[in-house]
């Protein structure tokens, strides 16, 4: 999914993300989302891709607790765009 | 700290609040440790006016606290922090309680030195007061290695909290041995035993604040087997002495001076 939640209201995304959460009883589901927050909620698994080139992929909780690669950490603080 | 080792956030309040946070933390920091000295001061010195204050200083610490713990309540809220920031906020908000319980037992330790100052002269103080000045140095490297973020040093104050105990033992051992040639020093003796053991759980705290750096930093808990002393005391060890064994570190450190900051 390309940015499923994109420009939805706050029900509506969690509605999505409900979906979501419901269809990987059955499938791998991968999302594309520039919201740091959805990619927290809803994954398992986050890849961060910085300009075409995959930089970091690794367990959620790891990422956005204690993530390797200070490119990732910049960007998910906040430091860069 | 998290700000200048990772370059600054694009939304520049962020940045502004974090710092807000960091000076905080400075200031309950530079708190504890003045009461901390006073109270050893006054303990040494018996200097009522002294002792005093630590017990008064003790509301603004509180204050501190409240003020900390709000600040870091509405940052998580507003500014959803991950990563780097996420660790300095949940370290910051356990370093603000940590303080805290610092300036309680300094004020416990003012206390009993007013009680002390009263009575009659002991020479224990003396030991007492190098134990105080050791963990005095602990919860100043601690507090520094946090400011700077010196997983180095937070390490090295981590492994030396094995000297307060060992110092905490000799004054244990003294304290016993004054108690028993002579009943009339109970009370003061009883007095001097509640300090050396809230000093040895400030060198607990300090320790504590170390780990919360190097968790900052690392993004690990600090989980090597930290360096302990022969314990003697509390687990029924061949140094007991004939007197009693000191109360056990489990049982005191349940919580630690509320047992104790009233008397």
């Amino acid at each position: 999914m390309d940015e499923p939640c994109s420009a939805l209201d706050p029900i509506a995304t969690a509605q999505v993300e409900e979906l979501i959460d419901e269809l990987r009883e059955s499938f791998s589901v991968v999302i594309v989302t520039h919201s740091m927050q959805q990619a927290a909620r809803v994954s398992q698994k986050t890849a961060f891709f910085h300009m075409g080139i995959m930089v970091e992929y690794d367990e959620t909780t790891k990422i956005f607790t204690n993530p390797t690669d200070q490119r990732t950490q910049d960007y998910i603080t906040g430091r860069f765009g | 700290m998290g700000t200048m080792d990772n370059g600054p956030h694009i939304v520049s309040a962020f940045d502004e609040e974090l710092m807000g946070i960091r000076a905080k933390l400075a200031e309950m920091g530079g708190v504890a440790e003045q009461m901390l000295a006073d109270a050893i001061v006054g303990v040494e010195r018996r200097d009522i006016e002294l002792c005093e204050q630590v017990v008064a200083r003790d509301r603004r610490l509180d204050r501190l606290e409240q003020e900390a713990e709000e600040q870091v309540i509405q940052l998580i809220a507003l500014r959803a922090p991950v990563a780097t920031d996420l660790r300095l906020l949940v370290a910051s908000m356990k370093m603000s309680s940590t303080l805290e319980r610092v300036g309680d037992l300094s004020k416990s330790i003012a206390r009993r030195g007013l009680d002390l100052s009263r009575d009659r002269p002991m020479p224990i103080t003396s030991s007492i007061a190098r134990m105080g000045r050791e963990t005095q140095r602990q919860l100043s490297d601690a507090l520094d290695a946090f400011a700077s973020r010196d997983v180095d040093a937070a390490i090295s104050v981590w492994r030396r909290d094995v000297e307060i105990d060992g110092l905490y033992n000799s004054v244990f051992r003294e304290l016993i041995t004054y108690m028993m040639e002579d009943p009339r020093t109970i009370t003061l003796g009883s007095h001097g035993l509640f300090i050396a053991k809230n000093l040895e759980r400030i060198g607990d705290h300090a320790t504590h604040l170390a780990e919360l750096t190097y968790y900052v930093a690392v993004g690990e808990p600090l989980t090597e087997e930290r360096p302990r002393g022969p314990r003697g005391y509390g687990d029924g060890g061949a140094a007991s002495p004939a007197a009693g064994d000191a109360p056990s570190d489990d049982a005191a450190s349940s919580d630690d001076a509320k047992t104790d900051n009233e008397s």
